[in-house]
């Protein structure tokens, strides 16, 4: 949040908030004015002043609207050259955003409707004539109402292509103009009520009841479609709970809401109480007319406070939408609910909670209905006590980083580092192989976790980072942030993860077995002179047969494959061939074979990060790296089965991995494995 | 890992998985590829961004392995593709090279980055 964030918010602020005022002006004319003249006097004395009051309103948004242009253009113009404020406001700058920029165009038309509007206004303003000029003030209106939707292009709701894009777009415009609509009113049914308090204007207490009972639908439509179009534009842009409050675009829209929440009930007094006593034919004349005063009071009060939520509006555009940010947990708790074990003693409170909420709901509901104040009160208690009393079952520990994804992707290549890392800091506890039978175990008052559990992931792996980085409090896990920077923690966590997944799925063998999420760990290969390809390339078009040996065991089995890559090819399946170690007798080797494709260049990265996946689970612990390995997988990029020749049979017969595969390719077409880590 | 529910005045918690999109203009590849080796020189440097960018105010030069600038100096994006920015290379004697990027996406954000590949005869 630096200084270019704060102006380019004031910047926004103060066009959005002219930008308002010419739509909503002919709003009030047309919804609001018109009927409520039409129902009292259409000759009334009132109705010129309304409209030049209006039309000026309307022409000085506008103006402002043009200066307001020209601060948002030099704005956008420092953060798209990087150039310093002083800097940006050159010609070249600002021509080139103008003229070479997709934005530059909107606001180029932007600032044609913008002159335009201002010119018929002005023409507007100074024929005398009401009754001749309403072509003219519905030109002019259709103008206000492109100038205001066209705001939705150069917002983030623009972000999107295609149909959902122009979905998007569609409803932020609706968004913008239901706004306008409200908000922009409200000036000139200030205007009005306070006009009617005069005692020199005919009808004054009708005139402004019929306002007020015009302008209450007015205002019902325009916040249900803010709501409706809202939610679709918070699902993209926040996307999540945790990015509402973990995020400051998720605090800004908090706080426009809040602002939204106290409007509103000030605009449902107005309606509920005050508009009803407007009427003279229901109330005394001195009764409506402090009704009148009071009416006008709100009106004014929301007017205020509609002008604070564009200025919070402003601040929401300018700030990055919270589903492009990591988010920063406040609480110190989340939900988690799949540790859960139901006992016997947790099912009686979850029904004893289920009791005292709906006691709770039903005395809040009898109490609002019946006016007692403590019956509500009494039920917010209970509903309070209900939801309190299964939260430790369902609350788990959270920090800071618990909803962070990893910014280094799960590969090969970062695995190898996290084994290193893992070798260098935890094994002295947590044990060669992750089991937390580390050397130090004895000295230490609580034992070392288990790493190579199922549940380890369901940690999350911001959860992890924040463990690794600063301990385990209460615990002697000690925090490595001095030790290890950023990168290297999130390499040990790709580690960890492939450790728990070689534990997990140690009982794989030649069969393909059902789906398991094991993804197989990305990396790059280069087949020999050839260009450099990636094992992520492949998905969603071919099988891979990894295939990690060493020379000279693997002579035969490679020429065997060699022979049978056309057969695997028909099954669309490719194969990878990585030698397990780079000494002299692998270097001279793959010549001897007839067409080395299926060999690619040695990849330390590739043996350190497969091998892991030795394990067996006949209690034999954890085998010594074997000198041969074939992986299977699938074309979704999951380890889906596994041959080690020294264990079994296998595919020593390449017809029968041939079966495999057949299997693999009778299953329905997978999601890939998703993206583990953001940009 | 992330549940998505609905925020704001819903009392509903739903969980959907939807794709954000980004308004910031990421690396998503390049070629060559960040990190890999090419046998003999490339004739350009091509890279494709997770959104479109503003030719304008977009820039994309490689440097060797002393900081000297070795590109041709034509970065541009694409016509067809505003995702795709792109610079000609002359012959480039085997060596690591770095790419810097910077972009400037078709919403006004700014981002950059930088990589290395090597080059082997």
């Amino acid at each position: 949040m630096d200084t270019l964030y704060f102006l380019s918010a004031a910047a926004r602020a103060s066009h959005y908030a002219s930008v308002v005022l010419p739509f909503g002006s002919f709003t009030c004319a047309f919804v609001v004015a018109r009927p409520a003249f039409r129902r009292v006097s259409n000759e009334h004395a009132e109705r010129p002043k309304l409209r030049r009051f209006l039309l000026r309103l309307a022409l000085g948004g506008t103006v402002a609207g043009a200066a307001t242009t020209v601060l948002n253009l030099w704005m956008t113009a420092a953060g798209m050259s990087g150039q310093p404020l002083p800097d940006a406001l050159r010609p070249e700058i600002l021509g080139a955003v103008l003229t070479q920029t997709k934005f530059g165009h909107i606001w180029l038309v932007r600032i044609f409707v913008t002159a335009l509007l201002a010119a018929v206004l002005g023409f507007l303003l100074l024929r005398r004539r009401e009754k001749e000029s309403l072509a003219g003030e519905c030109f002019a209106a259709l103008l206000a109402a492109a100038l205001l939707a066209s705001l939705a292009y150069i917002g983030h709701s623009n972000d999107g292509t295609g149909a959902e894009g122009a979905f998007r777009v569609g409803a932020d415009m609706v968004h913008l103009l239901a706004a306008g609509a409200w908000l922009g009113a409200l000036p000139g049914f200030v205007f009005m009520l306070a006009r009617a308090g005069d005692p020199k204007v005919r009808y004054g207490l009708r005139l402004a009841h019929e306002a007020a009972v015009q302008f209450s639908p007015l205002g019902i439509v325009s916040v249900s479609l803010l709501l409706l179009t809202g939610t679709v534009n918070s699902w993209y842009l926040v996307g999540s709970v945790i990015a509402l409050v973990g995020t400051t675009y998720g605090w800004i829209l908090l706080l426009k809401l809040g602002i939204l929440a106290i409007m509103l009930t000030v605009a449902a007094i107005n309606r509920q109480r005050l508009t009803p006593r407007l009427d003279s034919s229901s109330s005394s004349a001195r009764d409506a007319r402090a009704t009148l005063q009071a009416l006008r009071r709100n009106s004014t009060i929301e007017t205020g406070l509609g002008l604070i939520l564009l200025c919070v509006v402003g601040a929401l555009v300018a700030a990055t939408p919270a589903a492009h940010e990591e988010p920063l947990w406040p609480f110190p708790y989340q939900l988690d609910t799949v540790g859960l074990v139901v006992t016997p003693e947790l099912e009686a409170k979850f029904i004893l909670a289920v009791l005292l909420a709906l006691g709770g709901i039903g005395g809040i509901i009898w109490g609002l209905l019946k006016r007692f104040w403590w019956t509500p009160l009494g039920g917010l208690v209970m509903l309070g006590a209900a939801l309190a009393l299964p939260a430790p079952y369902l609350l788990t520990d959270a920090y800071p980083t618990s909803f962070y994804h990893s910014p280094v992707a799960y590969d090969a290549e970062s695995i190898r580092r996290g084994e290193q890392a893992y070798d260098a800091n935890c094994s002295a506890c947590h044990g060669a192989y992750g089991y937390g039978d580390g050397r130090l175990v004895d000295s230490l008052p609580i034992k070392p976790s288990d790493l190579t559990g199922a549940h380890l992931l369901h940690h999350g792996a911001g959860t992890l980072f924040w463990w690794i980085s600063y301990g385990i409090e209460g615990t002697p896990m000690p925090g490595f942030d001095d030790r290890l920077d950023v990168d290297a923690r999130w390499d040990t966590i790709n580690f960890l993860r492939a450790q728990t997944d070689a534990e997990q799925s140690n009982g794989m063998d030649a069969a393909v077995e059902p789906f398991r999420p094991i993804v197989a760990p990305d990396f790059f290969f280069q087949p020999l002179n050839q260009n450099q390809e990636t094992l992520k390339s492949l998905r969603g078009r071919t099988n891979v047969l990894l295939v990690l040996y060493s020379l000279p065991d693997s002579m035969a089995r490679l020429e065997a494959l060699e022979s049978a890559k056309p057969s695997l090819a028909v099954l669309d399946t490719r194969i990878i061939a990585i030698a397990m170690t780079t000494d002299a007798a692998t270097e001279g080797q793959p010549g001897s074979l007839a067409s080395p494709s299926i060999l690619a260049d040695a990849n330390p990265d590739v043996v350190a990060a497969y091998t892991l996946f030795r394990r067996v689970p006949t209690g034999e612990g954890v085998l010594p790296v074997p000198r041969h390995m074939e992986f299977l997988i699938d074309r979704a990029g999951y380890l889906r089965a596994r041959w080690l020749p020294s264990e079994e049979k296998g595919w020593s017969d390449v017809a029968i991995l041939r079966r495999e595969i057949e299997t693999l390719n009778k299953e329905p077409p997978r999601e890939p494995a998703p993206e583990g880590h953001v940009h | 890992m992330q549940k998505r529910s609905l925020p704001l005045l819903a009392a509903v918690a739903l969980a959907l998985g939807t794709a954000a999109a980004f308004a910031h203009a990421f690396l998503d590849r390049a070629s060559p590829a960040v990190g890999s080796t090419t046998h003999g020189s490339p004739p350009e440097v091509r890279i494709w961004l997770t959104q479109g960018v503003e030719p304008a105010f977009s820039t994309i030069e490689v440097t060797d392995a002393s900081g000297k600038r070795v590109d041709k100096g034509n970065a541009s994006v694409d016509p067809n593709d505003n995702k795709q920015l792109t610079v000609s290379l002359p012959n480039l004697p085997p060596g690591t090279y770095k790419v810097t990027w910077r972009v400037t996406s078709v919403d006004t954000h700014q981002t950059s980055g930088n990589f290395t590949f090597k080059v082997e005869p």
